[in-house]
């Protein structure tokens, strides 16, 4: 009867996985930061394209407010992240004290009765802390999928810069160079964010 | 595999140890629990840490109820004492751990909360124990800053914590001190390395002195008993302690 919690839910609870995850979020507010500058800067020197680069100007407007949602959206991820490897770090806690009490040899019939109340109480622990970790996982994915569709909008519009960039007449080199760039961490960030989702794919099979 | 062993019994008032534990880890320092019980209550002294918790707990169970150990007495903080604390609430939450006041915010990094521990003041002082009174006294330095030995008058034993602790080879490891000269060897490096102040150990020789021991029960090591106990507190008074400190000044360990 004390056995039943092995596969799933420990390789759920795998306190490495959450580490990448929370590697991989850090990784993507870094790199929403730089979008944010960067579309920022494509604002500012779209300027000197005049009326000809509005187009551009729209866009980069639009990145950047993209970009700050991502930010936000990592915030939620980040304090998500913290409470499971709280709830992991609880739930290693109460397997290891599980190992010991396992550990215990019942010479006496009265004492074998007193451990399997203990053992009832530390299931019935282990299983709250299971399906806590599974909600806070699905909320996870939940996010991340949310922050994968913003991810989405920002390629588009990336590549509504760089058409845009073309009318940018003289600038028009200058503002294809910051379009491309600006495509190219958008892209980083969505890679990052589907390693995560797949990390947690992962952990519910 | 430890065991439950009686060195005191009258009537419900009993003193039993838990030792020798051959099977234990090499790493692990072998310990010694004193299970005192009086009436429908019992206490455990230094209960051990995590890793031998399954043995002592077996050991205790085999021979005695555990829902009866209402108290734990730590005589001092550290991990072989009492790192077992969150197992031992588990099994029993309204279990309360006796200790020095100093250690009471250390001691919840072991597990527990605000009512596991009831700090003992500096002095010592009394515990009840169904009935009956045990007498903690004070050991502070020997070798933690916040160390108490308890006195049971009744059984004239006292529990000495690391204070008289030997480590001594396998095949001289034995449940009472059977030859004072030959134990001792094993126990003065210990003794002159962990315990730090003279006054402090010139202190609790004073104290034992005077009190009636028929038996020294420490938490390492053989039992020390009948004219053995005296043996050992003149010893102890005359022992040069601190020798840490005398290990890093070559020029010191000349002089010593
Ligand atoms: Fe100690
Ligand atoms: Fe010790």
């Amino acid at each position: 009867m004390v056995h039943k919690n092995k596969g799933t839910a420990v390789r759920a609870a795998d306190l490495h996985a959450i580490v990448r995850i929370g590697e991989g979020i850090r990784g993507v507010v870094d790199t929403a930061r730089e979008v944010n500058l960067a579309a920022l800067n494509a604002m500012l020197s779209s300027r000197r394209g005049g009326d000809n680069a509005v187009g551009f100007r729209v866009a980069s407007a639009e990145l950047r407010g993209i970009s700050t949602r991502l930010m936000e959206a990592m915030q939620g991820l980040t304090l998500l992240v913290s409470s499971m490897v709280n709830e992991v770090a609880q739930r290693q806690r109460k397997q290891r004290s599980q190992d010991y009490f396992r550990r215990v040899q019942d010479s006496e019939d009265r004492v074998g009765g007193l451990l399997s109340e203990i053992f009832g109480k530390q299931e019935d622990e282990v299983n709250r802390l299971d399906m806590l970790l599974g909600q806070s996982r699905r909320d996870l994915h939940m996010k991340a999928s949310r922050a994968l569709r913003l991810c989405d909008q920002g390629l588009i519009l990336s590549r509504s810069a760089l058409i845009e960039a073309a009318y940018g007449g003289e600038s028009a080199p200058a503002l294809k160079q910051v379009a491309e760039q600006l495509a190219q961490s958008i892209h980083s960030v969505a890679e990052t964010l589907g390693g995560v989702r797949a990390e947690l794919e992962e952990a519910r099979t | 595999m430890k065991k439950l062993e009686t060195l005191f019994s009258e009537g419900t008032h009993q003193w039993q140890v838990i030792a020798r534990d051959p099977e234990r880890a090499s790493a692990l320092i072998d310990t010694n629990e004193y299970l005192i019980a009086h009436g429908n209550e019992a206490m455990l002294t230094d209960p051990g840490g995590l890793e031998i918790f399954p043995v002592v707990f077996s050991a205790l169970a085999a021979g005695f109820d555990p829902r009866r150990v209402k108290w734990i007495f730590a005589s001092h903080q550290d991990p072989d004492v009492i790192s077992s604390l969150s197992l031992w609430l588990e099994f029993n939450p309204a279990l309360r751990c006796y200790a020095s006041r100093i250690w009471g915010s250390f001691l919840p990094h072991y597990g527990g909360d605000g009512t596991t521990f009831i700090g003992l003041p500096d002095e010592g002082g009394k515990l009840p124990l169904g009935g009956i009174e045990l007498d903690v006294v004070p050991a502070h330095y020997l070798h933690s800053s916040g160390n108490f030995h308890l006195y049971d008058a009744k059984a004239r034993i006292l529990f000495s914590g690391d204070v008289g602790a030997a480590l001594p080879p396998p095949e001289e490891d034995e449940l009472f001190v059977t030859d004072f000269d030959r134990h001792i060897r094993h126990a003065e490096g210990f003794h002159r390395r962990f315990m730090g102040s003279k006054e402090a150990v010139l202190d609790w020789c004073e104290r034992a002195a005077v009190m009636d021991i028929d038996m020294l029960c420490p938490q390492h090591g053989s039992i020390y008993q009948g004219a053995d106990v005296m043996r050992f507190i003149n010893w102890f008074a005359e022992l040069e302690v601190g020798s840490g400190l005398r290990a890093t000044r070559p020029e010191m360990k000349k002089a010593a």
